[in-house]
């Protein structure tokens, strides 16, 4: 008879206790209440088959896999022997060449229409597709076949959510993410958008998937809401400094290590929409604001062209005093207000250094 | 005209690799590696705030973005005229130390042990007979039956995920059932010990791999009490676990495998741009010295200079223009042509010292040291050579094994050296001397070279600045030397030479081939 998933837990030392402690600790990260705990713990035990994911590496730097292999509750023994079957994932696979590709052709055909699809990287469209061949056929192309029979695509990083680095300003190689490459399929994708992305936002969006048959609720850039739905800004740990009127002005300084706001310092927490502060990385030890790091707003389209410089100040953001004491969420909406104007002065300011006017995605690489 | 195999994708890599050999008479005759991605982040950088360089820059290896952080931050002091403080550059260390052992422990247990552990033959073990020989070469006991009985469960289900397809039951596996049940255990504990050396980078800078706490000038954090807590009790289980696991499990399987000592060696080209930068910033006192070395001569070694690189482009996907130029006047100009290892192959170029084609990585890094007669890395190099059987012959390290053992014993040498840096940190603080960056002004024009080390090798930035932007951005990666295609001369990269006189048992299944692709930790 086949073992309850805890039982088969019981070698790594993990108890039943332990065992409905993670479906705890899912159901917060999913933002359910305490009385789904026994319906994860169902889902989890009783999938007949563990559900078949296809992981794709397209122009990637290989750092969301790297973040995926820190997962901790579930581990990755768990990930990989007990909850899911990743039949091809090329940077931790055992076979290679045409058997790899063996592993992938066999899964997506017994499996149409049933298996997940992640893609990590962007797709390069020009060149006819050349900057990537794997196997001899061009990333663009695999891409396409793996999405189209897949029940849902998870789009993981910033270049598999919105083209990333390879699609920055003058984009070499017209670099796409997979909803621009495929918005055919746009319903079916979700974009776990951050540089890199959290292991525990797609494990979270995969529970998900396997607990209620669905994608989570997504935000209008397909974003789960649950790790997408705030801004970084609103539940800053060094927000009350920001209310304050207490800025860093130095990096290193002993402003910094009181916790003062990073605004000064460039931080785009006031525009970027993502869970950091709450979920934390690395098994919830540090985030970037913590550790004294403005943050980039890597979770938003295109912030490698209008996030950057880093070290510049977000325009448009009015500080405390101006706005006063208000809460949180008119602070978010006020800011939606000032940015279009923010941004179109900023974008003014790239041109005239000539940060865009060197040509869009269309001035390709073939200079 | 021999066989020619081809294996695409290669695998358990960071990016996207394509490998072709000619076999004759069941050895590798001819070979020629393939880049087949093509990103272009050295145009991106072009033109952008200097100060941004080394954050995009960071984005060009996902497993090492720690030290292209650290190469482009000292490639812009280097332009801005600015150096960190000490407990800035210590942080840094710290940062880069957990780096390397996070990359040599996924490595060596989850990117090249399935080429030695044969996953299958584990199902047959006795849980009794591997735990007698855990006790006996002193590795961590764990409960293997568990393990087993998992193993067991998972195959029954029928869905072998990452491990269907494989090479198993290949006869170039040698090991035991017992010993590779051994093996599997390890493979799958050794993913929260990959991932607690993630968490040191992280607890300094936020986040890892891919952080955020890094600048030209110093570090964002500041070493409190706290902080320095959490890292150093990190380190201490990371230390005990490399002394109990890590080591003992390389001695235990290197016998086994011992003609790996003979084999993948390649020309003896080490370069090394070294690491971990004491108080003095001397590159040949680093924690890993700089250094070069020619044919194999340890002994000799050699001082080996940024203005001595060049990069041709004979045999990769770039235009003329970008050939036979040194990275500080660099240029990269792509232009696909189709795959013909008769012209173009590759989206590497081929980077060359003194019109040499050099191994970096932690062989070469060794194997400088140990020329420099530097002490902490003689003892370890000698005392592992003894216990093989070999004393007195390092030259056994130019090989496969050599590869791999000189890994763990690299990541014993970082892993030890951490602990002396907490203490240092500790020493400055008490003296009030926490101070972690130090400001600057971006000049208007500028250029600069910035040199570290990888967890798989020498790693070099360039930059030049003009009117406050970045006018040229050139990197020259690890995995450039390594996996370079052949220059203007013909002569091979160092892993197309290393894999001539390969032995092939099956072309139909070149796990041998891998073996040595694996090696340099591309």
């Amino acid at each position: 008879m086949e073992k309850h998933l805890y039982q088969k837990l019981a070698p790594y030392g993990i108890s039943r206790r332990d065992f409905l402690k993670y479906c705890g600790s899912l159901a917060a990260m999913l933002g359910l209440s305490e009385l789904y705990i026994p319906q994860i713990a169902a889902a989890l035990e009783e999938a007949a088959q563990r559900p078949p994911v296809v992981y794709l590496s397209m122009s990637l730097c290989t750092g969301c896999t790297s973040q995926m292999a820190n997962s901790f509750n579930p581990s990755v023994p768990e990930l990989v022997l007990d909850i899911l079957s990743f039949d091809y994932w090329d940077t931790v696979m055992a076979p290679a060449g045409k058997e790899a590709e063996k592993s992938l052709r066999d899964s997506i055909t017994q499996n149409k229409g049933k298996y997940i699809a992640c893609v990590e990287g962007s797709i390069p469209t020009g060149e006819d597709g050349n900057y990537l061949t794997i196997g001899g056929r061009t990333g663009a192309e695999i891409v396409k076949e793996v999405c189209t029979d897949a029940a849902a695509i998870i789009a993981i990083g910033s270049c598999g959510s919105f083209g990333g680095i390879p699609a920055a300003a003058p984009n070499p190689t017209k670099a796409k993410g997979v909803m621009e490459f495929l918005p055919e399929l746009k319903d079916k994708v979700v974009n776990i958008s951050t540089c890199p992305a959290n292991y525990m936002w797609v494990v979270g969006t995969i529970v998900n998937y396997l607990l209620l048959g669905k994608l989570p609720e997504l935000d209008d850039l397909n974003r789960p809401k649950p790790f997408f739905g705030e801004l970084i800004h609103n539940n800053c740990e060094r927000r009350g400094h920001f209310e304050a009127g207490e800025f860093v002005e130095e990096f290193g300084s002993e402003e910094e290590a009181k916790g003062y706001c990073l605004y000064k310092m460039g931080c785009k927490g006031p525009e970027t929409h993502a869970a950091c502060p709450v979920t934390r990385w690395n098994n919830k030890i540090n985030w970037c604001v913590h550790a004294g790091a403005p943050c980039m707003g890597c979770a938003e389209p295109d912030f490698w062209d209008k996030f950057t410089p880093l070290y510049e100040r977000l325009p448009g953001v009015r500080l405390p005093g101006g706005l006063g004491n208000v809460s949180a969420d008119t602070i978010g909406a006020a800011l939606g207000i000032v940015t279009a104007a923010g941004l179109g002065v900023h974008l003014v300011g790239q041109i005239a250094t000539g940060r865009l006017g060197k040509g869009g995605p269309s001035e390709g690489g073939d200079k | 005209m021999g066989q020619r195999i081809v294996v695409d994708p290669v695998t358990r890599i960071e990016g996207h690799h394509k490998i072709e050999v000619e076999i004759e008479n069941g050895k590798v005759k001819d070979a020629w590696s393939s880049g087949t991605l093509f990103r272009g982040l050295e145009i991106i950088a072009k033109d952008r705030d200097p100060r941004d360089a080394w954050y995009i820059s960071q984005r060009i290896c996902g497993v090492c973005p720690t030290p292209h952080a650290y190469a482009s931050c000292l490639s812009m002091e280097d332009s801005f005229g600015v150096e960190a403080p000490s407990a800035g550059r210590i942080l840094r260390n710290l940062s880069l130390g957990a780096n390397f052992v996070h990359s040599h422990i996924l490595h060596f247990y989850h990117l090249a042990a399935l080429d030695y552990v044969d996953v299958i033959s584990a199902l047959d073990a006795d849980p009794k007979e591997t735990e007698a020989i855990a006790m006996a070469v002193g590795t961590r006991v764990m409960d293997f039956k568990a393990v087993k009985d998992k193993l067991a469960n998972f195959a029954k289900s029928g869905q072998l995920g990452l491990f269907a397809n494989a090479f198993w039951g290949h006869p170039a596996y040698k090991l035991s059932p017992e010993v590779n049940l051994l093996a599997v255990a390890h493979y799958l504990d050794a993913f929260a010990m990959q991932a607690k050396a993630n968490e040191v980078d992280a607890l300094i800078v936020g986040r890892a791999p891919v952080s955020q706490g890094w600048l030209a000038g110093g570090i964002t954090a500041t070493p409190t009490a706290a902080l320095i807590g959490e890292l150093k009790y990190r380190i201490l289980e990371l230390q005990s676990w490399v002394d109990n696991v890590y080591l003992p499990d390389i001695m235990a399987i290197a016998p086994l495998y011992i003609d790996w000592a003979t084999i993948g060696g390649g020309r003896g080209n080490f370069l090394a741009w070294g690491a971990f930068p004491d108080e003095g910033g001397e590159p040949t006192k680093q924690l890993l010295p700089r250094g070069a070395i020619f044919k194999g001569k340890i002994t000799s070694v050699q001082e080996p200079k940024a203005e001595e690189v060049k990069e041709y482009v004979t045999h990769a996907w770039y235009t003329k223009e970008s050939n036979n130029l040194n990275p500080s006047k660099g240029e990269t100009a792509p232009k696909y042509t189709k795959y013909d290892p008769e012209a173009k192959y590759s989206w590497i170029k081929s980077p060359r010292l003194t019109d040499e084609p050099m191994e970096v990585g932690p062989l070469a890094r060794m194997a400088v040291a140990y020329g420099r007669g530097d002490k902490v890395a003689v003892d370890l190099i000698d005392s592992t050579l003894d216990k093989l059987g070999v004393p007195g012959k390092p030259e056994v390290l130019v090989s496969v094994l050599g590869r791999l053992g000189a890994r763990a014993l690299e990541c014993k040498k970082i892993v030890d050296a951490m602990l002396d840096w907490i203490g240092e940190l500790v020493a400055l603080a008490k003296k009030g001397e926490a101070k972690t960056y130090n400001a600057y002004e971006v000049p208007e024009s500028a250029s600069g070279v910035g040199m570290t080390e990888a967890p798989r090798g020498a790693l070099a930035h360039w930059n030049e600045i003009s009117g406050k932007r970045l006018k040229n951005y050139q990197v020259v990666s690890p995995t450039t030397w390594n996996f370079c295609p052949r220059d203007e001369k013909g002569n091979r990269g160092p892993l197309e030479e290393s894999l001539i006189g390969t032995p092939v048992e099956d072309p139909e299944k070149p796990l041998e081939v891998m073996r040595v692709v694996r090696s340099y930790d591309p």
